[in-house]
Parts: structure tokens; C-alpha cells; sequence
């Protein structure tokens, strides 16, 4: 009887924490992009789709994730989160509402959008010089990405 | 008049025809190798003696030769680039190229050519460096007989073995690659050839293409990659007897084709891969007399494919054969082999009189439900796929191979 209740039990933790989402972290050459199917080794520029059943989606490339993005061609509130690496610090992931974007042919993407997603200004003034570079919020980096 | 011109020729034959040899050996006064290199002048050779040269950082602007003599030793102390090309006519021969610094912002490598033309890479050892050879905006180039080994400590700060970018008119012969990210990596790369090269234990791809046009690559062989090798977003490319074994993983194949036309993958061998090929978005590719052999999927094509035709191939001891994920198939199969036919050819012209329908129900199944895989071979799916080869429902009708060969094909 106990070994049943037992059972019953992890039955309703496992579907309980099947529903709970939170970000996978990418694991460098053994996820692979969704969109290009490409293997994902630089983390950097590395994007993730969590849909509102839970459901994660990993990209190698924020273009991938654009492209993936608009071939469903739903409102973005139909997804939980949407996330980008943060450049100097590619563990951490960002909202993308949140994040600042630089292009640049100076830094490399996986499929040549180059692009860059820093935390704050200050972040990314440690890095580039920004009088030179334009940044771009995700509404412009919609724009400039249409596939 | 005619006498000076003829020692003006006799001058110009003296002064550039004969160049000179310098020589450096590791005990010499001063070794080092970039003093010698500011020194010589136009297409001088230096010829470097065995030994261990440390702190090497090497800058060459101007054609030479630079030949070592049993393999010296030229070490980067983990700190920097040890080669730098930035000249045309450049020989790089017999050196041991080890330990370069490593850098997730800059692409350092063992040796680095920038808008360089004419130059020759030949029986170098490039061993522990973040990229191996690294090319960019040249034309005209030999990579041969090179060793080239990377150790992948962190796998995100290792680049590629031979990473070609912006270039054209590239050989790259029998070369052993392993312990890179990708094994080589064309990028915009044209007219080129790769041939007899051993690609294995890379970390991603054995050979990655990525807008490369009019390319080919014959008698390679990639074993045990990350993910095998992929070509993407090319045309015009020929894959020819090629090997492609053990690329085993979630998202492994022998070959990743996508977004790529009128290509030719002729006589290549597919042993041991969890897909042998992947098509996605791909047409006009003539699939011929290749050998699919214990793959989990032999070839997988998706419906974003069209105008391919898959011949004269062989089947064997795969556990899946063809899978797709629509109902309608824009593909032609003839003359193929398939171990799993059970017709029959009653008028013996060495054909199947009956059409052979290579994707199966449960390959449908999974395709759309890919948890379903637990599911393979149990008796349930055995019933179910005998169900739908009598009354066919969800598997695509045109999809079959109406003429299959009940030999194999002599490849």
C-alpha cells in the first residue's frame, strides 16, 4: 500500500515539475540550433524560446531565433520567455525586451547576423566604443531582421 | 646599345634571379627568427635547423620561403599568433607549430594568412593551437600533408582546424585533422577542392560549409564527429567518395544538407550514423550509388525537399530506411537496393515487380512524436506496420521505389 502511495506520489511531482519551466542552460556541442540545426558551440550568441506550455527551443544564432520566431507568426505574449546570452557573460541569459544590441562585423556569429546583446550600457561601453556604434533595442533588431 | 641592354637583363637576372638562403639554428647568436625575416629581401629562402624556438611570434610581409629541417619546434608559450602571412608567394614547409594563445574575441591561430595569394602550407604539424590555419580574403592556396590537433579543454574556445573564409581556388590534400570545433570550415569559399583528408574526434562537424559554392570533396573520411559533416546554404557542390562513420548523438548525421541545390552525392559510404543524411530545404540533388549500412535513419528528407532522386544506391541493416514528415513526396527512388524489400520478380530482369514502400508507419510515428522510439521493435509496432502496408493510411503513396533491384548494386 505504501510502496503504491509512494508511486502516486512521484507521478504528480514529475507532472508537476514537467509543467515548471524555467531556462535550460546550453550545453556547447551537444544541443543543436532548431531552426538551422546547426550544433551550438558559441554560446555567445545563442538564443532560447520558452513557449506558455513550457516547451524550450534553443538557437545558435539571435537570426535563427528571428526566423523561427516569425515563420510561427504568433504575438510575442504567447511565449513565456524570450531570451538571448548576454556577450561578456554567456551563462547568464536576458529578456530580450531587456538587452542592448550591437552589430558589428568585428564579432562573428554562427550565421553571420552579428550581433551582440549586453546587459546594460555600461557593459557594453567596457567592450565597444559606443560613439562609434549604434545599439538597437529588440523592436529594432526586429526591423533590421526581416527573413 | 645592345651591350647595355644586355647587362641591364644580366643585372635584373642577378638581382632577382638568384634569391638568397639564410640559415638559423636554435644555438645561433640570435635566434630570433623575425630579425632574419626583416633581414632577407624578395623571395629569399630561410631554412630554420632542428630545435626548440620559444616565444615565437612570427610576422612575414613579403614573399619567402621559410623550410625547417626535421620538424623544428616553434612554440607560442600559450601567448599569441605564431604565424602571420600577409604577403603573396609564401612556402610554409616542415615546421611543428604548438601552443598558441587562445582567446574567445580574436581568431588566433597556429598560422594566419591575410590577403595572401599563392601560398603553400605543406607537411606542418599544428598541435595545440586555438585555430589551426586560418585564411582569409586569399586566393590560390595549398594545405597539404598536414597534422593538425587541437585539444578541446573548454569546447567554446576552440576554434576550427583549417578555417577558410572569403576565399577561392584552395587544395586541401591529405591532411589529419582532430580535437577542433569544426574540422575544416569554408565560408564563403569558391572553386575548391578537399581531398584524402582524415577528419575525426572535432567537436562539432568534420567539415562545415557554409555559403561555399562550386566546391568539391572527394575520398575523405570524417569519423566520430560531433555532429558529422553539414553544407549549408551552397550549390554546386560534389561530395564524392567520401567515408562518413560512427557519427553517433541526438543531433548527429553523416551529412546535415540544408538549403543546398543541384549538388551530386555520388559512391560515398554511410556506416554506423544515427542519419545518414538529413535534407531540409534541398533540390535538385542526385543521391547515386551510395552505401547506407547500420544507420538509424539511412536518409532523412523532409517535405521542404524537391527534385532530388535518390538511385542505384544500397540499403542494409538500418533501422530505419527513409523517413519523412509529410504526405507528399516531390522525390524519385528507382534501382535501389533494399534489404528490407520482400517482393518478388517473377520475369527475372533483376527488378522487384512489385513497388517498395521504404518509409514505414512507425518512422511516421516517431517522426511526429519522437518519444514513440522506446516503442521500437515491440510486437505492437511489428502488427501495426503489417496493418498499414495492406491498407495504406498515413504513410505518402508516392513515395516508393518502383523498380527495386533484388541484388545489390555493384558499387
Amino acid at each position: 500500500m505504501r510502496s503504491i502511495i509512494v508511486a502516486l506520489w512521484s507521478i504528480v511531482v514529475l507532472t508537476i515539475s514537467c509543467t515548471n519551466s524555467v531556462p535550460s542552460p546550453i550545453i556547447a556541442g551537444k544541443d543543436s540550433c532548431t531552426e538551422c540545426k546547426m550544433g551550438i558551440i558559441d554560446t555567445r550568441y545563442a538564443g532560447e524560446v520558452i513557449t506558455n506550455k513550457g516547451k524550450i527551443y534553443k538557437f545558435d544564432d539571435i537570426g535563427c531565433m528571428l526566423s523561427f520566431l516569425q515563420s510561427k507568426n504568433q504575438p510575442e505574449n504567447k511565449y513565456q520567455k524570450i531570451l538571448i546570452s548576454e556577450y561578456l557573460n554567456p551563462k547568464n541569459w536576458l529578456e530580450v525586451k531587456d538587452a542592448i544590441f550591437v552589430q558589428s562585423n568585428e564579432i562573428h556569429s554562427p550565421m553571420n547576423f552579428n550581433f551582440a546583446a549586453f546587459a546594460d550600457m555600461t557593459s557594453l561601453n567596457t567592450f565597444f566604443d559606443t560613439k562609434e556604434k549604434q545599439t538597437y533595442n529588440w523592436s529594432q533588431v526586429k526591423e533590421l531582421i526581416k527573413l | 646599345m645592345k651591350k647595355t641592354k644586355a647587362t641591364i637583363i644580366l643585372f635584373l637576372l642577378f638581382y632577382y634571379g638568384f634569391a638568397n638562403i639564410i640559415n638559423i639554428h636554435p644555438e645561433s647568436i640570435s635566434n630570433n627568427i623575425q630579425k632574419y625575416i626583416d633581414k632577407a629581401s624578395y623571395g629569399d629562402t630561410i631554412v630554420i635547423h632542428p630545435g626548440i624556438y620559444t616565444s615565437v611570434s612570427l610576422v612575414l610581409q613579403k614573399s619567402l620561403h621559410l623550410i625547417g629541417i626535421n620538424k623544428p619546434i616553434l612554440d607560442g608559450d600559450f601567448k599569441n599568433e605564431l604565424l602571420r602571412i600577409n604577403a603573396d608567394n609564401v612556402t610554409i614547409e616542415g615546421f611543428i607549430f604548438r601552443n598558441s594563445g587562445k582567446s574567445g574575441m580574436n581568431e588566433i591561430a597556429g598560422i594566419r594568412c591575410i590577403d595572401a595569394n599563392k601560398i603553400i602550407i605543406i607537411n606542418n604539424e599544428i598541435i595545440n593551437c586555438h585555430f589551426g590555419i586560418h585564411i582569409s580574403n586569399s586566393s590560390t592556396l595549398t594545405i597539404q600533408n598536414n597534422i593538425i590537433k587541437g585539444t578541446p579543454f573548454e569546447e567554446q574556445n576552440t576554434g576550427n582546424g583549417i578555417h577558410l573564409w572569403k576565399c577561392n581556388y584552395a587544395n586541401i590534400f591529405t591532411n589529419n585533422i582532430s580535437g577542433h570545433r569544426d574540422g575544416i570550415y569554408f565560408e564563403f569559399v569558391t572553386n575548391s577542392t578537399i581531398q584524402d583528408n582524415i577528419s575525426t574526434f572535432n567537436i562539432r562537424y568534420g567539415l562545415h560549409f557554409m555559403f561555399s559554392h562550386s566546391n568539391l570533396y572527394l575520398c575523405n573520411e570524417f569519423i566520430q564527429n560531433g555532429a558529422g559533416v553539414a553544407v549549408m546554404y551552397s550549390k554546386n557542390v560534389r561530395m564524392e567518395e567520401n567515408t562518413f562513420i560512427k557519427n553517433w548523438g541526438a543531433s548527429s548525421y553523416g551529412i546535415l544538407l540544408k538549403d543546398i541545390s543541384d549538388s551530386w552525392i555520388y559512391n560515398n559510404k554511410f556506416l554506423y550514423n544515427t542519419i545518414g543524411i538529413h535534407f531540409e530545404g534541398t533540390s535538385r540533388i542526385e543521391v547515386v550509388r551510395n552505401e547506407f549500412q547500420n544507420n538509424g535513419w539511412a536518409i532523412k528528407v523532409l517535405a521542404s525537399c524537391m527534385d532530388n532522386r535518390f538511385e542505384h544506391n544500397n540499403f542494409i541493416s538500418n533501422s530505419f530506411d527513409v523517413a519523412t514528415n509529410g504526405s507528399l513526396s516531390l522525390n524519385t527512388f528507382s534501382h535501389n537496393y533494399w534489404d528490407k524489400y520482400e517482393g518478388y520478380d517473377l520475369n527475372h530482369d533483376g527488378l522487384g515487380d512489385v513497388p517498395f514502400y521504404p518509409v514505414n508507419l512507425y518512422s511516421m510515428i516517431v517522426e511526429q512524436n519522437p518519444n514513440t522510439i522506446i516503442l521500437l521493435r515491440s510486437t505492437l509496432i511489428g502488427f501495426l506496420d503489417k496493418a498499414e502496408k495492406a491498407i495504406p493510411s498515413l504513410t505518402p503513396e508516392n513515395l516508393k521505389d518502383s523498380s527495386p533491384f533484388l541484388k545489390l548494386n555493384s558499387l
